[in-house]
């Protein structure tokens, strides 16, 4: 199939409808997270890793652990701490004694999926260990590159609260996650409904992921990503991503602004987001919905505005409202 | 100054028992000092409300700062009553006048933040001394030493103290049925009642503790002229002056009347000089034989502990530092006492900045628009008007530019709805536009506008090009729609 061709209805349709029912089966275990479940599912279609940020006790593994049960494939589970080691998680060669000979032995990146539990307890190092993988998908043990299992999503959670004795992600490290998602605290009428879900019947506090059905497997999910990533873009709207993330780049109040990275990340978001609506071209309103989502992550407020409590969010709301959208 | 009606009884006193003879004066007085601290207050409190842009925390620091503007006729009118000439009602405007003189404004300029603020307000409020006079003044008065400041600084930490039991008692003591005050809110976010509650709470609590400050420092400044001018002396020599009736020279009275005139004679040599010189040449003969009398000349043996010395040979020199280290030190304390005086103007400074840009509404700073900008009536060729639309957009289906007729339709539509008073931001996508529009006018009043947008979201992002026809069929649409809605306007 030539890559630039742009996607046919049939295959949108069949995407969409797949995508649709992926998110419906996730909702099924993370009740009341509606935004969250759809910008994971943007986050799978446009192949990209995820940054997941709540107090404790909103669902963050469980959302992953859904993701992996509806998903298929290989599912990895790194819990990270301070003295994790970079070896703990990509691998290490070891002696085998029978062989009399060096072998690889593989580490928890070798998945489809991998949920990175409170990456920012592990020290920088550690975290330095997952670029390589997360930007080139492979991994170098022994000076010798092994490529990581087609898709490879990494989905890392952190708590924005007991900040004592933990490592901030690295600015290098942060633009890797294509989104930033926020998990917040569910509706009374959701968590009412959660709470006779998870309670009735049940025994212990395990995550449960048994009402997931397998949606799709890998090579559905690589399928996925190769649709999305045909969708047709008008140039204006290519104009507007940039323009919105240059704009956000040079706003006063911000000290250091997304890269270029940000830009394609802002296109391949606003791609996944056009397909899960089932549309088979990308809108301005694709764009200008996932761009909190892309850029807050990727910004650093002036210390004036942290100060006064400003948050990322609260500016991109006003520089994505004063950017103008697309006309012509 | 009446000295003579004064009514504390005057005699030296340490600083300290100024400060507590003052605490007494303001527990007698309390409620006409505080009934007068607020009629000073409510009204500026009021006004400064609307000019703080009722923000509490602006507000109470405003507020704060105009502590001295209330003191004042409280100062003066604690002047008159301790003169035993209490006011009344009717002599408010003119403690008001004595208190909001010119004099008050350094007090609420530089010297606001002055500790000696309760001793140094007598000088220039009652003796109308400013400049290099009041300088003098001061300078003689001594600043009153160092009591004055620890005035201020005990009237603040009680102030802080009275505050904070107010906030817990509310905390802790309204039942929990009730809505309960957020103490981390009171303190720290100025958009919530419970900041306000703390706000108006320490006001009240420094309405509470301004009368014993200005009480303490006026009994501070009278008792530092007491000691200076010897005011309790002059009173005696008053009292001795007045013709007695029973007056008779007993054993007993004569010699301590005399040693006051003795001393007066030194002290007050004004006042003195009121004697006549029979009286004087009285004085002197007594004076002579109360010398000679057995209380003088006698010596007596007193026994008081004292350190032993050490061996003098044995002591070694007190050590002191080189002088080129002193001088040193001393050239650094000075320039560290300059630099951090330049450090607090530059606080001072850039915290100014920063209210004032609050207080504009400046701190959201509107975003950088980006490379040009394309904005509503940008895009619509310059100097074409709604009624030529139609003829460009039937040009450009007859050159078969089917996206500038549909886009320029579009355009037009959105121009139309902002020329009847429909806010559209330029950040608005298409079905952005279309919520605003459908929030405003009924179904019936959209018109085309729906299947326009519809239309011409298929064609600039999916590059579906409609038919002529359609095209067609929504310009006839649109002028229609144009039409009525104009109609609905004039006949409005």
């Amino acid at each position: 199939m030539n890559r630039t061709e742009t996607a046919s209805p049939q295959e949108v349709e069949r995407a969409a409808d797949r995508l649709a029912r992926l998110e419906a089966s996730v909702a099924l275990a993370l009740v009341g997270q509606r935004r969250v479940v759809r910008e994971s599912i943007v986050a799978l279609a446009a192949a990209g890793h995820v940054l997941l940020e709540g107090v404790p006790g909103v669902g963050k593994t469980l959302l992953v652990r859904a993701l992996a049960a509806a998903l298929g494939g290989r599912f990895s589970r790194i819990q990270f701490t301070p003295d994790l080691m970079p070896s703990d998680v990509t691998g290490h060669a070891m002696f085998d004694l029978k062989s009399e000979e060096f072998r690889i032995r593989r580490g928890p990146l070798f998945c489809n999926l991998l949920l990175g539990d409170e990456i920012n307890r592990a020290p920088a190092k550690t975290q330095s260990a997952m670029l390589e993988a997360m930007q080139e998908q492979q991994v170098t043990i022994e000076g010798k590159a092994l490529p990581l299992p087609s898709p490879f999503l990494v989905f890392a959670t952190q708590n924005p609260i007991e900040q004592e004795g933990t490592y901030p992600l690295p600015q290098a490290q942060l633009d890797r996650f294509l989104l930033k998602v926020f998990i917040d605290y569910p509706e009374v009428e959701d968590e009412l409904a959660l709470v006779r879900a998870s309670t009735q019947g049940k025994v212990g506090d395990r995550l449960d992921t048994s009402g997931v059905e397998q949606v799709c497997d890998p090579e559905d999910l690589l399928d996925l990503q190769g649709i999305a990533a045909r969708l047709r873009m008008d140039e204006s709207l290519l104009d507007y991503a940039v323009r919105l993330v240059r704009a956000a780049r040079d706003w006063q109040g911000i000290e250091t602004g997304p890269g270029p990275r940000a830009s394609v990340a802002l296109v391949r978001a606003a791609r996944g987001h056009a397909l899960l609506a089932g549309n088979g071209f990308v809108t301005p309103d694709d764009v200008k919905l996932m761009a909190p989502s892309v850029l807050r992550h990727r910004l650093k407020l002036t210390a004036d505005l942290e100060i006064e409590g400003y948050r990322p969010d609260e500016v991109l709301a006003d520089l994505v409202a004063g950017i103008p959208a697309p006309r012509v | 100054m009446e000295i003579d009606r004064i009514q504390v009884a005057l005699r030296p006193r340490s600083p300290w028992e100024g400060l507590d003879l003052g605490f007494a004066l303001a527990r007698g007085w309390f409620w006409p000092l505080w009934g007068l601290w607020c009629v000073g207050a409510l009204p500026v409190a009021l006004i400064l409300l609307p000019l703080t842009g009722f923000r509490p925390d602006i507000w109470l620091l405003a507020v704060w700062w105009l502590k001295p503007l209330y003191e004042a006729p409280l100062l003066a009118w604690s002047s008159r009553a301790l003169f035993g000439r209490v006011p009344t009602r009717v002599d408010l405007p003119g403690l008001l006048r004595v208190g909001w003189g010119r004099r008050i404004l350094p007090f609420l300029l530089w010297r606001r933040l002055g500790p000696r603020r309760a001793f140094t307000m007598p000088v220039s409020l009652l003796e109308g001394l400013g400049g290099r006079d009041g300088r003098q003044r001061r300078r003689l008065l001594n600043e009153g030493g160092a009591t004055p400041s620890w005035l201020t600084l005990v009237s603040y930490h009680f102030e802080i103290v009275l505050w904070a039991a107010m906030l817990l008692g509310l905390f802790f003591l309204v039942p929990s049925e009730l809505p309960r005050i957020d103490l981390q809110s009171a303190v720290l976010d100025a958009d919530t009642w419970a900041y306000w509650i703390s706000a108006l709470a320490y006001v009240l609590v420094f309405s509470c503790i301004a009368p014993f400050y200005v009480c303490a420092g006026f009994m501070l400044y009278l008792n530092r002229r007491t000691e200076l001018e010897a005011w309790d002396l002059e009173l005696a020599f008053r009292k001795a002056a007045e013709p007695k009736p029973h007056w008779t020279a007993s054993a007993r009275a004569a010699p301590v009347l005399l040693l006051a005139l003795v001393f007066g004679a030194g002290l007050a040599p004004g006042s003195a000089q009121a004697a006549s010189t029979s009286d004087l040449d009285r004085a002197r003969q007594l004076i002579q034989e109360v010398l000679e009398a057995s209380d003088f000349g006698q010596e007596r043996e007193v026994w008081v502990w004292a350190p032993i010395e050490r061996d003098e040979q044995g002591a070694e020199p007190a050590e002191t530092l080189p002088e080129w280290i002193a001088a040193i030190a001393v050239r650094v304390a000075s320039t560290l006492k300059w630099g951090l005086m330049a450090l607090a103007l530059v606080g001072l400074a850039l915290l100014a900045r920063r209210v004032l840009r609050d207080w504009r509404g400046l701190s959201r700073r509107p975003p950088d628009p980006g490379p040009e900008p394309v904005g509503i009536f940008e895009s619509i060729p310059e100097g074409m008007s709604l009624d030529a639309i139609p003829d460009q957009v039937r040009a450009c289906l007859a050159e078969g530019d089917a996206r500038g007729a549909l886009g320029l339709l579009y355009r037009a539509a959105l121009l139309h709805l902002i020329q009847q008073g429909l806010g559209i931001p330029d950040g608005a996508t298409e079905l952005e536009c279309l919520a605003l529009a459908r929030k405003r006018c009924s179904a019936s009043e959209l018109g085309p506008l729906p299947r326009l947008v519809r239309e011409w979201r298929g064609l600039a992002y999916a590059h579906v090009v409609p038919d002529p026809g359609v095209i067609e069929s929504l310009l006839t649409d649109w002028c229609r729609w144009r039409e009525s809605r104009s109609t609905e306007d004039v006949a409005v």
